[in-house]
């Protein structure tokens, strides 16, 4: 995604990429993110238990858990409401 | 609701591809006409035995002009970069179009705004002072034709007042673009100030 988001932004990006398992790597690619930015941010997620880390031998992978589902519907309701409420350019 | 934020957003991504491709063709018209003036005038005045003001005002014209020109046709070519990325997306996903994806477009909407906030603004006032250049360019040749007729035939004549014809209306066109830039502005500013709150509520629940 190109321009400049606010780490919310980047925290939904992530939860919605990692609906199904994802790689370290992948995230912070799809992301456009770089590695110490990208595990600050799933550090803050995993703690938070929004994300859920699965460990095989020395890769991990990512999943969305249940309890991101709150932010995650808060975010895209917010997000819509600022399109809604303003008026159109035309 | 959801086919009224999709218009809302193809009318907004539409009115924005529009108008960075009529600023890309002023973009390049002022360059064309600023390189193309400047070189007349320095050949002339490379020429010349004496050297006259008239050229030398004509140069500095055609550079700043030049000048704009580029600065322009490179922040128009970076809106309608956006615009048709968006575009694309758009069309690959026109069937299943799901919330997920919609909350994706504006977020991606709101990052460009965020960032090229700075760059809107300065197409603003640029886009304003083409418009004051064109003007003072076309008056400037108007003076200069009416004072020392060239002495060429009649249809080269006409060729050249249909040039300053071209350089008034795009001198004209130039204070009208920026007021559609200045109401894309004003909503987004609008948004963004939302966003703030937007914000708030995000992390006094991402904090619960």
């Amino acid at each position: 995604m190109k321009g400049r988001r606010t780490q919310y932004e980047i925290y939904w990006e992530i939860l919605i990429f990692c609906k199904t398992k994802k790689s370290f790597t992948s995230i912070i690619q799809h992301c456009n993110l770089n590695s110490k930015i990208g595990k600050e941010h799933l550090d803050f997620l995993t703690q938070k238990k929004y994300l859920s880390v699965e460990r095989h031998k020395d890769r991990s992978s990512f999943l969305t858990s249940e309890n991101a589902q709150e932010f995650l519907s808060l975010f895209s309701q917010l997000y819509r409401k600022l399109f809604e409420t303003s008026p159109g350019i035309k | 609701m959801t086919n009224n934020i999709i218009k809302k957003i193809n009318d907004e991504i539409g009115s924005l591809t529009a108008l960075s491709i009529v600023n890309l063709i002023f973009g390049a018209l002022a360059i064309a006409i600023g390189v193309c003036n400047s070189v007349k005038h320095i050949n002339f005045l490379k020429e010349s035995v004496q050297i006259s003001l008239t050229p030398v005002i004509f140069i500095c014209f055609g550079i700043g002009l030049g000048i704009i020109g580029l600065y322009w046709l490179i922040s128009s070519a970076n809106i309608l970069d956006f615009t048709t990325d968006i575009k694309l997306e758009r069309h690959k996903k026109k069937i299943s179009a799901t919330d997920e994806d919609i909350t994706g477009l504006i977020v991606q909407m709101i990052a460009f705004y965020r960032k090229n906030q700075k760059k809107i603004r300065q197409m603003i006032v640029m886009s304003m002072i083409g418009g004051c250049l064109f003007l003072c360019f076309t008056l400037f040749s108007a003076i200069n034709m009416l004072m020392k007729p060239s002495g060429d035939v009649v249809w080269s004549q006409y060729v050249q007042i249909i040039g300053l014809f071209l350089m008034l209306f795009i001198g004209i066109a130039c204070f009208f673009i920026p007021r559609f830039f200045k109401k894309y502005a004003s909503i987004w500013d609008s948004r963004m100030k939302e966003t703030e709150n937007v914000e708030q509520r995000l992390m006094d629940q991402i904090r619960s």
